[in-house]
């Protein structure tokens, strides 16, 4: 049900460069670039849910919400981990550890939490056992 | 690469309720909820989601700047009805259904009741 999600940034360039290095972790690049706020999409494929930045339309200045978050779903535990690692090396900020949130088992959520430079909030996961 | 975006709130019984008016008779259903009560909705399991939810830090919501969910539909005449649909059940305006792109992008845009802004398109992308 989802297209895509913008998230908002002040510092587009700053944004890019950790985009692109965090989320090629993962198999993604820049799909679509627009002159209006830098507006630029990542994704696997454009068939898939793509995760945007973006100066805000309105011009005012990009602030993070509270309560809104970014889930990204990976196939290893390991995979969550060195995305949390890298999340925090390129500057953002830990809001949780990796590890299991819940039971251990079958269908165990393993997750970390960050924030991206600006404050926005992501998560990587992954369902499943160890 | 999403599976799931959460939207903060302040009420959610309100939000919830709103959400439920809006999807009801789309294929957009209400999922489980997460054990600190985040209301999940989506069209079916391994498809991306979209959750309701107060804040875990316990601190107010607030809605982000240059922060939106994008919902994908196949039907224009369905992003018309659910712009209208939001506007009636509360929402705020922030911009009328009509071609972005021409044939490329077809969007109507809107912001709940705690201020978070969406977005209903239909994305001619090669996706």
């Amino acid at each position: 049900m989802i297209g895509y999600v913008t998230l908002g940034v002040n510092n587009i360039e700053q944004a890019q460069q950790y985009y692109d290095a965090l989320l090629g972790e993962v198999g993604a690049k820049r799909l679509m670039e627009l002159e209006e706020g830098g507006f630029t999409l990542y994704g696997a494929e454009m068939s898939a849910p793509s995760l945007a930045i973006t100066q805000p339309y309105n011009g005012k200045a990009a602030v993070p919400g509270n309560g809104n978050m970014i889930a990204i779903p990976l196939e290893e535990r390991s995979q969550v981990d060195g995305f949390y690692n890298k999340a925090i090396e390129l500057g953002g900020s830990d809001e949780g550890a990796p590890g299991v949130r819940g039971d251990e088992g079958p269908q165990a959520f393993y997750a970390a939490y960050f924030r991206d430079p600006e404050g926005n909030k992501l998560c990587a996961f992954r369902v499943g056992p160890a | 690469m999403i599976a799931y975006t959460m939207l903060g709130t302040n009420d959610k019984d309100k939000s919830v309720a709103f959400y439920d008016k809006l999807f009801e008779g789309t294929d957009i259903k209400k999922l489980f909820q997460t054990p600190l009560g985040g209301q999940f909705y989506g069209r079916k399991p391994g498809q991306p989601m979209i959750c309701i939810t107060n804040p875990y830090d316990g601190n107010e919501a607030c809605f982000g700047n240059g922060t939106m969910i994008a919902l994908a539909f196949d039907d224009i005449d369905q992003i018309d009805a659910l712009h209208a649909k939001a506007l009636e059940l509360g929402a705020a305006d922030e911009g009328a259904p009509g071609w972005r792109a021409p044939d490329v992008f077809y969007g109507a845009y809107f912001r709940d009741l705690d201020g978070n802004k969406l977005c209903v398109c239909k994305m001619n992308m090669g996706g």
